[in-house]
């Protein structure tokens, strides 16, 4: 009986050992941009006056900031949160979309929703 | 008589003072009262006149074409107008401006040159951010009577979009394409500013692409005014969103552990050592209708609990293991395991065989023997992944299941005895959350 027990474990490790590869290598992976130096200059361009994007531009998120903490209460600290937020994800043009206000902890702030782009030419200027 | 007179006099100019009152004006004409350029106004002219005196001599020839564009205008001589304008726009370069946007695009809507009215939209979005088309600052023809032309027009048009104002009839004589494209561009204008317009646009610019998707423009269209209208909502963004990176998400998250349920339906097998293992006289051996397998996955290991049928008819194995994700792709999971369990056969007494009284089915284990040992592989083929719910982050898989072993058994009952391997294929269907 030892005999059948040594067999099946042999052809188990058989079956591991060829089964084992390694995952496919074509396998994309999320590549997140690289972030901007903290000095770089982010754009900030309001919907409402040009009502489009570069051509060009790539796309990097949306995002909105709204009673979350930290993300900025005035108009002033919500456009630089966002622009801080671009450098970090690698975006150096911020297209605000929609804005509004909201009852913060103390008094009225202002909420952004705000698509971050990637704009090629931008960086070397 | 004289007295009467005066009476009437003074009467008459109550009334007039009282029906004239500034609030009786509309704003344009209040604007008239107040505001400088209005041409009835001495003072005013004196300050256009000096502003004339003091236009740069590069602009004279311009002021000179933008009042012939207003003639003709007033004299409705469309032809003329475009004849006028075409000579106007001749004159622009870096430093000048002789006619902004919006008086271009007055001046093309009230002379219905719909044509030149999108050639002149899409030259200006097209190079909005060019910031090398003009210098820093650039002199602008202002102030003169197309300027207030312009402004008049404005606010003719009321609340709505400049859009609404177009004259169908003339509007339907231009190619559908060249329609749908200057509709868009003429609603971009407020897409931002009312919700409503901007869905409009979102969904006249899909339409745009699907029925033209070469043309030159298209690319354009997609990526600069589409791309970000389609992202107004954060939730909708973000299932759009995962949807765009599911296959970079699930390529991620291989390997990464979950929890599944198979459910084997289908066996097959043959084996050695259990020739004559019960008595097929006395008793008839049954499969149980569905077999099961339970497993929770940590990174590449797997933790399991299983039913499974060992390859002959009745023989069954209830079992804990250790597996291994040994492969795992967009579609196929290969897991081999190895466990330990008991074992035990489903049977049946077969009616009126000697000293068999009559019971059901019954299960009859090695519950004295050794544990059976069974060394097996799982093959998932994930033939749907799917985002578990509103997730981002986490799928549901169905699979198609195929399990592949051995099992080494030692039944030692009074009713069956043998001491073999059996080798099994079962198939069925799994899910499995991850």
């Amino acid at each position: 009986m030892e005999k059948y027990k040594l067999i099946i474990v042999a052809l188990f490790v058989i079956l591991v050992g060829c089964a084992n590869t390694s995952p496919s290598a074509s396998a994309q992976k999320l590549q997140p941009r690289k972030p901007l130096s903290p000095d770089a200059a982010v754009t900030i361009l309001f919907a409402s006056y040009v009502p489009l994007v570069p051509e060009n531009a790539e796309f990097v998120t949306t995002m909105q900031n709204g009673s979350i903490e930290g993300k900025g209460c005035s108009e002033e600290e919500g456009l630089t949160y966002f622009q801080n937020t671009a450098r970090d994800l690698g975006a150096n043009f911020v297209f605000v979309k929609n804005m509004g206000t909201y009852r913060g902890t103390f008094n009225t702030c202002v909420w952004f929703l705000v698509d971050l782009y990637y704009l090629p030419g931008e960086a070397d200027k | 008589m004289r007295k009467i007179g005066l009476l009437v006099i003074l009467c008459a100019l109550m009334a007039w003072s009282q029906s004239v009152s500034k609030s009786d004006f509309s704003d344009f004409e209040k604007s008239l009262m107040t505001d400088k350029p209005a041409e009835n106004n001495s003072q005013s002219l004196n300050e256009f006149e000096q502003s004339l005196m003091n236009v740069p001599s590069e602009m004279e020839p311009v002021y000179v074409a933008r009042e012939q564009v207003l003639e003709a205008l007033k004299s409705k001589d469309y032809v003329l107008v475009e004849k006028y304008m075409d000579q106007l726009l001749t004159m622009e370069s870096h430093s000048v401006i002789p006619a902004r946007v919006v008086e271009k695009q007055v001046i093309y809507i009230e002379s219905k040159k719909y044509g030149k009215l999108l050639d002149m939209l899409l030259d200006y979005y097209h190079n909005v951010f060019d910031t090398t088309r003009f210098d820093k600052r650039p002199l602008v023809a202002e102030g003169d009577g197309l300027d207030l032309y312009v402004r008049n027009a404005i606010e003719s048009y009321g609340e709505k979009n400049v859009y609404y104002s177009l004259n169908n009839e003339v509007l339907m004589k231009l190619p559908k394409l060249k329609r749908d494209k200057l509709k868009i561009l003429l609603l971009l204008r407020d897409a931002y500013k009312d919700e409503e317009v901007g869905k409009l646009v979102r969904h006249l610019s899909e339409s745009f692409l699907e029925n033209a998707p070469n043309d030159p423009d298209a690319h354009w269209i997609k990526n600069s005014i589409l791309s970000p209208l389609t992202r107004m909502d954060m939730f909708e963004f973000a299932m759009q969103n995962r949807k765009e990176q599911k296959e970079n998400i699930i390529q991620r998250k291989l390997y990464s552990g979950g929890f599944g349920i198979n459910a084997l339906f289908l066996t097959f097998g043959t084996g050695t050592g259990f020739d004559n293992l019960y008595r097929k006289d006395l008793y008839k051996a049954n499969d149980l209708p569905i077999n099961i397998e339970l497993y929770t996955q940590f990174k590449r290991f797997a933790l399991l609990f299983e039913l499974v049928n060992n390859g002959f008819t009745g023989m069954h194995t209830y079992e804990l293991g250790l597996g291994l994700v040994a492969y795992d792709s967009r579609y196929l999971k290969v897991r081999p395991y190895m466990a330990w369990g008991k074992s035990f056969m489903e049977l049946e007494g077969r009616k009126g065989a000697p000293g068999i009284s009559d019971y059901e089915s019954t299960a009859f284990g090695n519950d004295d023997g050794p544990y059976s040992f069974t060394a097996a592989v799982n093959v998932d083929f994930k033939f749907i992944t799917a985002f578990f719910l509103v997730s981002r982050e986490n799928f549901t898989s169905f699979s198609l299941v195929g399990k592949l072993g051995f099992s080494n058994i030692d039944f030692n009952h009074y009713r069956f005895k043998g001491d073999g391997t059996g080798f099994f294929m079962n198939f069925g269907l799994g899910i499995y959350f991850w």
